[in-house]
């Protein structure tokens, strides 16, 4: 297990629901945690009546929408003005993938929150793109309701055997992160051909 | 033109090596699953799986070996139900911060290394559950 790791499931059994709020706002935000060990923690902790199920839920769901939303706040209140700051034009991939993620939202914002540092880069390109804030909300909460409601199951069903199955949890998120990145590529390369 | 052209070749050979890496990394979960498989985990886990579908409860002595050294001994003392001083009194613990201090701290209070505290630990709470028997 890595020192990080071992850093941050130290700090979860010492601060409880307070470690859980500020990993999650900041994994919503930028840094990336490896936070899908951490969630199989905190559900094996709850079904050891170390934490309540729901009230971990309900804090890690909520950091984790505050997070992007501070991320989309940020990304549609300064993300255009950086550029022209800048004095340069908004370059033609972000255009693109700004047309892509206007013509499937929802799914976009749903989906990136299976895999780790995509939805960081959904957030900022949502706010730029000026999605509206309220459709922002609905997918964010839900899709963060479905990815951490999951896994935080499967280590509350795991309990004490939770550690044994990491190394399948890290190789899923990656194969996630691996699609979803094929299926960008692929739609940059076929609006380019058109 | 030309560097559309570039651009395009980059996102194809993008492209390319991502899809080469979700290839590697379907094997590697295949690789996960059959080792999964051949420690015949579910079958040996199916009764403690299933129990944990309702919160698996307090621990016993068999989980003793899960034991970490980032766990918390007031963790290990909800989580395996022992009276509160007990790890304390056993492993002569002095250090004010117990029992909100890990197994890795208590391994430098009395300099010693982790492996070694987490052996102790795990002994203490054998003992314990002997004892009760």
């Amino acid at each position: 297990m890595s020192s990080i790791l071992s850093f941050l499931l130290s700090s979860l059994l010492l601060y409880k629901y307070w470690a859980l709020l500020v990993l999650f706002f900041i994994s919503g935000l930028a840094l990336p945690i490896p936070t899908s060990s951490v969630l199989l923690a905190t559900g094996a902790f709850a079904s050891q009546g170390y934490f309540s199920f729901f009230a971990s839920l309900a804090v890690i769901v909520g950091a984790n929408v505050l997070g992007d939303c501070a991320g989309y706040l940020i990304s549609r209140k300064y993300g255009r003005r950086a550029f022209k700051v800048m004095h340069v034009g908004v370059p033609a991939w972000i255009e693109r993938l700004d047309s892509f993620l206007h013509r499937h939202t929802g799914l976009a914002i749903f989906l990136t929150r299976f895999a780790g540092t995509t939805d960081v880069l959904t957030n900022l390109l949502a706010g730029f793109g000026g999605v509206s804030f309220a459709t922002f909300l609905f997918y964010d909460f839900l899709g963060n309701l479905a990815s951490d409601g999951s896994l935080l199951y499967a280590g509350y069903f795991l309990g004490i055997h939770w550690q044994d199955f990491t190394g399948l949890f890290s190789i899923t998120d990656y194969f996630i992160l691996g699609v979803i990145i094929v299926v960008v590529l692929s739609v940059v390369i076929w609006k380019r051909k058109a | 033109m030309p560097s559309t052209n570039k651009n395009h070749f980059l996102l194809k050979v993008a492209l390319t090596v991502t899809v080469i890496a979700v290839i590697i990394l379907s094997a590697l979960l295949v690789q996960q699953y059959v080792h999964i498989q051949r420690l015949d985990y579910i079958a040996a886990h199916r009764e403690s799986l299933l129990r944990s579908l309702h919160g698996s409860g307090p621990l016993s002595a068999a989980d003793a070996s899960s034991t970490q050294s980032w766990m918390t001994f007031d963790y290990l003392n909800r989580a395996f139900v022992l009276p509160p001083t007990y790890l304390e009194t056993s492993l002569g613990i002095t250090d004010g911060r117990f029992p909100r201090m890990t197994i890795a701290e208590y391994a430098s209070d009395v300099g010693t290394s982790s492996q070694s505290a987490l052996m102790n630990v795990e002994d203490a709470i054998g003992a314990y559950f002997s004892a009760k028997q």
